[in-house]
């Protein structure tokens, strides 16, 4: 089965979206910093099908997490949506621009994110 | 009326982002209508719940704060909500969790009006949750005007925003 993981600091955002990962019938992992995240990924990286990524976190963020998987041969191929509140237009498009296939502003609807989710994990499946 | 730059103002460019942002942020993710009911400056206020999440922001431009403060029977109706239970199936943990990423959304569209313009983008520190009847908030910058902004849900229970800023131009 695909595993989905979710990196954010913030415990309840986590579970918001393990709501959402359980409704597409999908296993759910989680890290709450990108340097927790990279340890999961280096031991399942054949079964995560998706990252979704927080930006602002302690330990590593969600930015140079993103770099560090989309410059690993092993992890580059996993696509990344990034799940954050950081709006800052330079911010987003360095995030595009490094491998990123989704931004994800919150607040989100839990509508949106189940799209965007099925969006990513399509083109993998 | 001008105002000399090196004098602590609250900079509008925060209110108007942190008050759509509310009403955005409860509104998407807790199902929950809240209007601004009032707003005042103050210098000396300690928050009117017993549980506030604090935020700081920081950039070139200047230093600042965002709290919000709930009544624990509303914290925990906002967070059972954000995830979809029932409010007395809620974690002491969730509930402070949850107020805390509510205060880092509202925070955030702050964070990115601000930053428009700036050479550098503002930056949030992460939330810190602060727990107890007539609790009073202590952070940076002091000695400035606090804008509190009260808001009122559907159902008439109140909860409050404050804002704090220091800008550094004239320093």
């Amino acid at each position: 089965m695909m595993k989905i993981l979710s990196v954010d600091d913030s415990a309840i955002m986590r579970k918001i979206i393990r709501g959402a990962v359980d409704m597409l019938g999908l296993e759910f992992l989680e890290a709450e910093n990108g340097q927790i995240a990279l340890d999961i990924l280096n031991r399942d990286y054949l079964d995560i099908g998706l990252v979704l990524l927080d930006w602002n976190m302690p330990v590593k963020d969600g930015y140079e997490t993103l770099v560090a998987i989309k410059t690993d041969p092993r992890l580059k191929h996993i696509p990344v949506m990034m799940v954050t509140t950081e709006g800052e237009r330079t911010n987003v498009i360095r995030a595009i621009q490094a491998g990123a296939q989704h931004y994800l502003m919150k607040p989100f609807t839990q509508e949106d994110l189940l799209k965007r989710i099925m969006e990513c994990i399509g083109t993998t499946v | 009326m001008s105002q000399t730059t090196h004098e602590p103002v609250i900079d509008a460019r925060l209110v108007n982002p942190i008050i759509a942002a509310t009403v955005e942020v409860l509104g998407t993710m807790a199902n929950l209508k809240v209007a601004l009911k009032k707003f005042d400056a103050h210098t000396d206020y300690h928050p009117n719940g017993d549980i506030s999440a604090v935020i700081g922001i920081l950039g070139e431009g200047g230093e600042g704060m965002i709290a919000i403060s709930f009544s624990i029977p509303l914290a925990s109706l906002i967070v059972s909500r954000l995830l979809g239970m029932k409010p007395e199936h809620l974690s002491a943990d969730d509930r402070s969790d949850g107020i805390g990423e509510l205060v880092n959304m509202i925070s955030g569209n702050a964070k990115t009006a601000l930053s428009q313009g700036e050479q550098t983008p503002y930056k949030l520190s992460l939330p810190t949750i602060i727990l107890g009847a007539k609790h009073e908030i202590y952070a940076r910058p002091r000695h400035v005007p606090y804008l509190v902004l009260e808001f009122e849900t559907e159902e008439n229970h109140t909860f409050n925003v404050q804002v704090g800023f220091k800008s550094f131009q004239g320093r």
